[in-house]
């Protein structure tokens, strides 16, 4: 700290030293818009005096009176001012468009030439992010940037995405990249801002560019900068959507086969009178068309309910309603000299197509800043609350619905409530209940309120120095609660529901059987369930930062930064739960009387968590320019984090990059007929991770007390006063250090045809040492778990963007880009001789980190294959026999992303589309287990139930395979598909390579003639677009969209029933600004 | 000019004050302790919980039900389907995994925490001692599910992660020693040694029943080698001197109850969490998932033993009716086959015995037999049917209206040589016999031991599974999957294992 302190002085110091000249000439340099254009060169016509304007487009300069000043900038045209008598000069560029000379935001908002930078940055306008209308930014970003993968793990309400950069570096800690808002670390899901208040996101795609956040920064930054204003009228926008969206893909499902789960044998599949009427699995007789059987049992009437064996057509996508979605949004923009300020308000109600699943989100944000003199402050301000009303668990309806066979006429079961053949009691399943039933009686309410305030102070005593302070606060409140109604039988169904009748052999009739009664009613009522969760979360970030901009000589140019960051997260968690409650849950106000939240400590499993974790950084960035062709950039930073032991604290992170724009080393090189600008860059990096202790979590209060060693409360404990304790499974560790990635980076850009081509070629290599992991170890040892420092990772990859204006004239401009992403991971070492790693996420339990491979694989069982991979099946039985080992089947994360993004516009018209290919890697479907359970499946009907000759096996004789052409598999039916088949995960995975038509926008901006007469509106757009309009899988993907995931972890490459089925989304927006 | 560089530089020293009060010391020693749980506990706290572990490994879900089902106890119901891997021997690493896997991470480690901390306190000998009688308990179990085991490696993650097996022959051998070591212990414990009192959840305190525990279970550790070379002469030698009273008499059950209760699944007795009744009176799945097997319900009927219905509930027919070991007709509803009865659900509180006063008479019955004990002791057949009493005794612990004695002794005169001492031609049979018909339940594990080491019962049925070929039951439970995978160098070395034809070290 005194080193610090004293450095600081110098550098005061330093500065009263430079201060010699008297007179000056001050002015701006702005866009055709008034937008301020930084760092443009200004220099004085004749003379050798220039200087260069700052972030803001503001300098100031020695000149006379009538001296000329030469305006020049890469991307901008030349332009010529004369100095007047008096007041600033505002001298007025037009811009020439390309990505590779624009300016862009960088590590802790400081603004530079893309040009000056050694590593890769990528920039998407809030326009494009818009142009489709996602509810969330990031959706917005999805195919437009390379190197960047954004996967939608699910749909429903306000998707969950999980978003990576350059793969994956941590087996078990967070790989997502740190969002930074309007220069404050965001911890928040992204989702909760309005994306149409971003004025546009940079993407930091190494650690080289984000080294500066230490820590946090390994995986890359995302950049957001919101609306705060502009110069000019004051203006008010409105916008109104209007979105659909239906399920457009659901699994492949057999229509062959009725209910039969093995209660009794199908000697004969034309026989109708195997059909068990209140079975949830399709293991029975043929349907017929004309034939009848009844569903369920007589109910206690001794009515019954009779529907033709014959399947339903479209039964399952059916019961999936068109989810609506409305977004009404509302901003307001003003600005002088001196001032700007914003504010907006957006709000969004959402029906799902998970019938009864509905939320709203409502987004308000005031921003603004103020100019005076050498002081300048801007501010934002957003309040989000949101909101979600769902079935508590959609993976529980999904099941329900897989397990009904086709022939069941689901959607007339709707009313559960009056339809004596829906309700608990007369629905036909005997296992399972009606879904509907549980859509209405088991939901979970989530609301979450975030607050993000953010005041940033400018001092600027002189042109070339600045001293900025910032205070943020992220304020998250999150509540859900959980309502369980009681399930009841009547004595009806539990006691006496014992008439069942079959379906005669052709359907024309029934036969009567006793049997027990009704199975679920048997196994007795459940009691109604409360529980209640709510999370507090706040983090404060403080932030000082000095910049000194200087142009040495002439030639050289220096800029220093120097700063500290404070964070303080603190995360408080409340959970009551209340089991076995005496009456409905619904309407619960108060709480009093309820067991174990009101009273009782029985029946409950109650908790409150405090955490916190603190962390200091003290950072410096230095880029030295010179002759504005070569630049060479460092930085450095060391934390002190609370969450380490002290001696494992300081840890440094740096970054060494530079750039060489070789067209203006070589001027012959800028005026070249084709090539017109060529940049080359190579960046160093060394950052760091500490996130895995809290398990991958974003927020550093997730990943306190890890390094402690506690014991827990042991279950069931205390028991009437008597208290017990055991030891944690985990091995605390208390000498954890932070995770090392080494990133190295090298990058070609060009400009071509005026820069109306742009290319630009990135390389990387990076290496994870020293992993955190929750490593498994034998429980032996008398532990599961030890958090070790063991694990060892690399990625390498190749990034390219390409950017074409084809067409540019007055009506017709047409850009195309495209983006390629090559990305492949291996796992060097995960702790000392162990093998593999799972359990990355509770949610999918085939994702393993494994040694020497890429991370992460699919691991499962497979059949026994002898060495040629056949198939080695039973002599006699002729059945295949699951392996004892597991098999890694192949990689989770995609090899090759491409990306085309379009735009035309003719007229007033504008068109735009995104689509993407990813490829290279497989995918796990847990729900085609369900489906081979049931029956409903297709795959499990394809041999049509009949024995058959497993595909492509062998039989082992004396030792040697010989193929298999005559041993059936001797039973292909129940016994066989959701048994012996279904075991074998192996079966469920399939290449998950996919073409997606991600966004196609057209709008139409009203003719001026229409609307100018009122003068009031002054721009008026129309914008049709559509979301995920097409999916092109491989015909061995039966199930459901590869981009899937149980969750938003690293354990991507498995979903199953808690993702619905893939939906379309179209959409319309009336767009008027005053 | 001067006076904006003298503004900023006092602004600027401002700033630094207040990034630099955020680095006050202690600011960043927030991380210990953790507020949320605790970083130690005496250690009655960590005793009674592990106990609470050892019922619930004794008779949880996932513990013995492989044994009771393959002992002739259960069998599975006819309303389910997917029983393969366990109905045709096909067993797995995955298979009953919970009796390693949680037996090591969460009993033994505890209790060698315990033992760990307790020896550097000499007030602290009971606990000492309690534990290394417990972790013998566990270690037999071990030994004779899995022959070879980490042992003197094990438990001591952190330090050594990757045990190493150790020969299953020196862990009997060293838990024999850790016995009489804890015995030695109790019995010289100083006055002021403290007393875990009802921490102690198994006998509160009464050191006493500790020493006649440790005791039977190196009794039963004896027996288990009775068909190895050396078996027979080092039973004599370490039961020297033993008599009646050292061990658990009648009415001594070696029984845990922490306080289980209703109240909620988690204070339920864990045999009742297990095949019982949820809180709300509703069948668990264990309940609804296993029957009574036919084999032990023809024993019972077959031996006019009134205990069949109090083993085995009646069919809604009124019968007590049992289900075939691996039959897939599907008419075999649950209502037409028998649950598990009042005798052996008595209620959510009742205590979980982990070593009933019957096995300990057994067992003293058979060592008498073997000419093993030399104290002054009663005749093999007054402990056998003193053995059988106590099965009775227990059955009917909550109903005081019925004659046990009388019933038990009625059931034991009978002149049928599956039961009656006089009648049986092989007395060693017909305690093991008994002693498997009273197990039911109550210690499936040591009647799979019995069985493989002596074949009693000798008509142990075969699963009429498809597919299956094996002609006897799994004589071993695999190294769990997470053994093989995280241990891998150590238990591949325990060579290629077969649940069917790899023998347990004292096994003939």
């Amino acid at each position: 700290m005194r080193k610090f302190l004293s450095l600081f002085t110098v550098l005061v110091l330093l500065s009263v030293l430079a201060f010699s000249q008297t007179k000056t000439v001050t002015g701006r340099i702005t866009d055709q818009q008034g937008q301020p254009v930084p760092f443009a060169t200004i220099k004085i016509k004749g003379t050798k005096v220039g200087t260069a304007a700052d972030g803001d487009g503001a300098f100031s300069i020695k000149a006379r009176t009538g001296d000329v000043l030469i305006v020049s900038g890469a991307g901008l045209s030349v332009k010529e001012a004369t100095v007047g008598e008096s007041g600033p000069v505002i001298v007025q560029v037009s811009r020439k468009e390309s990505n590779l000379t624009e300016v862009v935001v960088t590590a802790l908002g400081i603004q530079r030439q893309a040009k000056e930078l050694g590593y890769s940055t990528a920039k998407v306008t809030g326009k494009d992010l818009t142009q489709a209308k996602p509810i969330s930014a990031v959706n917005g970003l999805t195919g437009k940037v390379s190197g960047l993968q954004i996967n939608t793990v699910n749909n429903g309400l306000f998707a969950p995405t999980r978003v990576t950069l350059r793969g994956n570096r941590s087996l078990t800690g967070n790989n997502q990249p740190l969002i930074v808002v309007d220069g404050a670390i965001f911890y928040n899901d992204i989702s909760t801002l309005n994306p149409d208040d971003i004025v546009d996101i940079t993407v930091l795609k190494g650690s080289s560019a984000s080294a500066v956040y230490g820590s946090d920064a390994s995986n890359g930054v995302i950049l957001v900068t919101t609306k705060k204003g502009t110069r000019g009228k004051a203006n008010i926008t409105f916008a109104s959507t209007v979105q659909a969206e239906k399920v457009a893909y659901m699994p492949a499902f057999q229509t062959r086969f009725g209910a039969n789960g093995g209660e009794q044998f199908v000697n004969d599949f034309n026989d109708l009178r195997s059909n068990v009427p209140y079975e949830n699995q399709a293991y029975g007789p043929e349907f017929r068309a004309g034939a009848m059987a009844p569903i369920g049992r007589p109910v206690f009437d001794g009515t019954y309910y009779s529907v033709p064996y014959y399947p339903v057509k479209n039964q399952k996508k059916d019961f999936f309603n068109t989810g609506i979605t409305t977004q009404n949004s509302f901003s307001y923009s003003a600005g002088d000299e001196s001032s700007r300020f914003f504010l907006s308000a957006q709000d969004i109600t959402s029906k799902s197509t998970m019938p009864g699943d509905k939320g709203r989100r409502d987004a308000f944000r005031v921003g603004g800043s103020k100019t005076s003199g050498i002081f300048s402050a801007d501010y934002s301000l957003s309040y989000v609350y949101r909101t979600k009303d769902q079935v508590t668990n959609g993976a529980t309806v999904y099941d329900n619905l897989l397990n009904t066979p086709v022939n069941i006429p689901i959607t007339a079961l709707k009313d559960w409530k009056n339809n004596k053949f829906a309700t608990v009691d007369g629905y036909y399943n005997d296992y399972y209940t009606n879904p509907y039933w549980t859509i209405a009686n088991n939901r979970t309410q989530t609301t979450d309120q975030n607050l993000t305030g953010n005041v940033h102070l400018n001092l600027r005593p002189l042109s070339w120095l600045n001293f900025s302070y910032r205070l943020s606060l992220s304020y998250k409140n999150g509540r859900n609660e959980q309502k369980n109604n009681d399930l009841n039988y009547s004595t009806f169904a539990a006691k006496n529901s014992t008439l069942v009748l079959y379906p005669n052999a052709n359907g024309t009739g029934v036969d009567s059987v006793i049997e027990a009664p009704k199975y679920n009613a048997s196994q007795g009522n459940a009691q109604a369930t409360y529980s209640t969760w709510t999370n507090n979360n706040m983090l404060v970030t403080s932030d000082f930062v000095a910049t000194i901009n200087k142009d040495i000589t002439r030639d050289l140019n220096l800029r220093i930064t120097l700063g500290t960051t404070y964070l303080d997260n603190k995360i408080n968690q409340t959970y009551i739960n209340a089991n076995s409650l005496f009456f409905p849950v619904f309407n619960v106000n108060n709480l009093t009387g309820i067991p174990g939240l009101g009273g009782s400590a029985n029946n409950t499993n109650n908790s409150n968590y405090t955490e916190e974790a603190r962390k200091l950084g003290y950072f410096a960035e230095a880029t030295v320019g010179w002759k504005n062709f070569a630049w060479l950039h460092g930085a450095y930073r060391t934390d002190i984090d609370s969450r380490l032991s002290k001696d494992n604290r300081y840890i440094p992170y740096y970054d060494v990059d530079a750039s060489l724009s070789l067209s203006d080393m070589i001027p012959s090189i800028a005026n070249g007929k084709i090539v017109n600008f060529v940049k080359v860059r190579a960046a160093h990096s060394l950052t760091g991770n500490v996130s895995a202790i809290g398990f991958g979590s974003a927020f550093i209060a997730d990943g306190a007390y890890a390094t402690v060693p506690t014991l827990g409360t042991a279950t069931g404990f205390p028991f009437n006063g008597l208290g017990g304790f055991l030891l944690n499974n985990t091995i605390a560790n208390p000498n954890i250090k932070p995770e090392k990635v080494t990133e190295n980076e090298v990058g070609l850009e060009l400009g071509m045809l005026e820069n109306r081509l742009s290319l630009v070629v990135a390389a990387y290599q990076s290496e994870l040492k020293d992993g955190i992991v929750y490593a498994s170890i034998p429980n032996s040892s008398g532990f599961t778990k030890a958090l070790v420092n063991a694990a060892n990772t690399r990625n390498r990859g190749l990034e390219t963007e390409l950017s074409f204006n084809v067409i540019k004239t007055k009506n017709l401009n047409w850009v195309f880009k495209t983006n390629y992403t090559y990305n492949e991971s291996k796992v060097i070492a995960i702790n000392g001789n162990q093998q593999s790693l799972g359990g990355i996420s509770p949610g999918n339990a085939n994702a393993f980190a494994v040694l020497n491979q890429p991370f992460p694989v699919i691991e499962t069982y497979d059949w026994v294959r002898d060495a040629q991979g056949k198939v080695i099946v039973d002599g006699v039985t002729g059945l295949p026999k699951q392996a004892t080992a597991l098999s890694v089947l192949g990689q989770a994360n995609p090899k090759h992303i491409l990306g085309f993004n379009t735009t035309v516009t003719w007229k007033n018209f504008t068109f735009s589309a995104t689509a993407d290919y990813r490829g290279g890697y497989k995918i796990f479907n847990a729900m085609g287990q369900s489906l081979d359970f049931t029956g409903n499946g297709l795959t499990s009907a394809e041999t049509g139930r009949q024995h058959f000759v497993f595909p492509n096996s062998v039989i082992v004789v004396n030792g040697k395979s010989v193929p298999n052409t005559n041993v059936v598999v001797d039973d292909a039916n129940f016994n066989f598909w959701p048994g012996t088949y279904r075991a074998v995960g192996a079966n469920y995975v399939v290449s998950a390579s996919a073409w997606k038509l991600r966004e196609v926008a057209i709008s139409y901006d009203f003719p001026r003639a229409w609307y100018a007469p009122t003068k009031i509106v002054q721009h008026a757009t129309f914008t049709l677009s559509g979301r995920n309009l097409l999916m092109i899988r491989p015909s061995t993907n039966k199930w459901t969209d590869p981009e899937f995931s149980e969750d938003t972890s690293n354990a991507v490459g498995r979903t199953g029933e808690g993702q619905a089925p893939p939906t379309r989304i179209v959409s319309a927006t009336l767009s008027i600004q005053f | 000019m001067l006076l904006r560089i003298k503004t900023s530089f006092f602004l600027l020293a401002a700033l630094l004050l207040i990034v630099s009060a955020g680095c006050k010391k202690g600011t960043f020693d927030i991380n210990s302790p953790n507020p949320n749980q605790p970083s130690s506990v005496s250690p009655q706290f960590i005793l009674s919980a592990a106990l609470g572990i050892t019922a619930n490994s004794s008779f949880n879900a996932g513990y013995p039900d492989f044994a009771n089902r393959y002992m002739g106890y259960w069998a599975f119901s006819g309303d389910f389907g997917g029983y393969g891997t366990e109905a045709t021997y096909n067993i797995t690493s995955a298979y009953a995994s919970n009796n390693w896997d949680v037996v090591y991470s969460s009993a033994l480690v505890n209790y060698r925490f315990i033992a760990t901390n307790s020896t550097k306190d000499p007030k602290q000998v009971n606990y000492l001692a309690i534990a290394k009688i417990m972790q013998s308990f566990h270690f037999q179990r071990l030994v004779d599910s899995y022959n070879n085991v980490p042992y003197s490696d094990a438990l001591n993650g952190g330090v050594q992660n990757y045990p190493k097996f150790d020969d299953a022959k020196a862990v009997y051998t060293s838990i024999i020693k850790q016995l009489d070591s804890a015995i030695q212990l109790i019995k010289a414990a100083p006055g002021n040694a403290d007393n875990p009192a009802k921490y102690d959840a198994m006998f509160g305190g009464t050191m006493t029943k500790w020493v006649k525990f440790a005791n039977t279970l190196k009794l039963k550790i004896l027996l288990n080698l009775t068909q190895t070379a050396d078996g027979p002469a080092l039973a004599k030698a370490e039961l020297a001197g033993l008599s009646d009273g050292d061990f658990l008499v009648a009415g001594e059950d070696a029984a845990i109850n922490p306080g289980y209760s209703n109240s909620s699944t988690a204070q339920q007795n864990p045999l009742w969490q297990n095949i019982g009744y949820a809180t709300n009176g509703s069948p668990t799945s264990g309940n609804a998932f296993n029957r009574a097997n036919s084999y032990a319900v023809n024993f019972y009927l077959n031996t006019n033993d009134p205990r069949a219905k109090r083993f085995y509930d009646t069919t809604a027919a009124g019968l007590i009716k049992g289900r075939v070991y691996g039959s897939t007709d599907g008419s075999e509803h649950n209502t037409n086959v028998s649950g598990m009865g009042k005798g052996v659900l008595q209620a959510a509180s009742q205590s979980a015995i982990i070593l009933p006063a019957f096995e300990s008479l057994f067992f003293q019955a058979e060592a008498q037999v073997r000419g093993y004990l030399t104290g002054t002791n009663s005749a093999p057949d007054v402990l056998y049917k003193a053995a059988v009493k106590e099965s009775f005794r227990l059955l009917w612990a909550n109903v005081a209206s019925f004659d046990y004695g009388a019933a038990a002794a009625a059931y034991v005169s009978q002149a049928d040589a599956r039961v009656s001492w006089t009648a049986a031609p092989d007395k060693i049979a017909l305690i093991i016999t008994q002693e498997w018909a009273a197990l039911n339940m109550y210690d499936p594990y040591t009647s799979w031991n019995n069985w493989r080491r002596l074949g009693i019962p000798n008509d142990l049925p075969i699963s009429v599974y498809p597919g299956t070929t094996a002609n006897h039951i799994p004589i071993r439970l695999l190294y769990t999957t997470n053994e093989y995978s995280y241990n891998a160098a150590n238990t591949n070395a325990q060579g290629t294992i077969s649940p069917i034809t790899s023998k347990i070290f004292w096994m003939p």
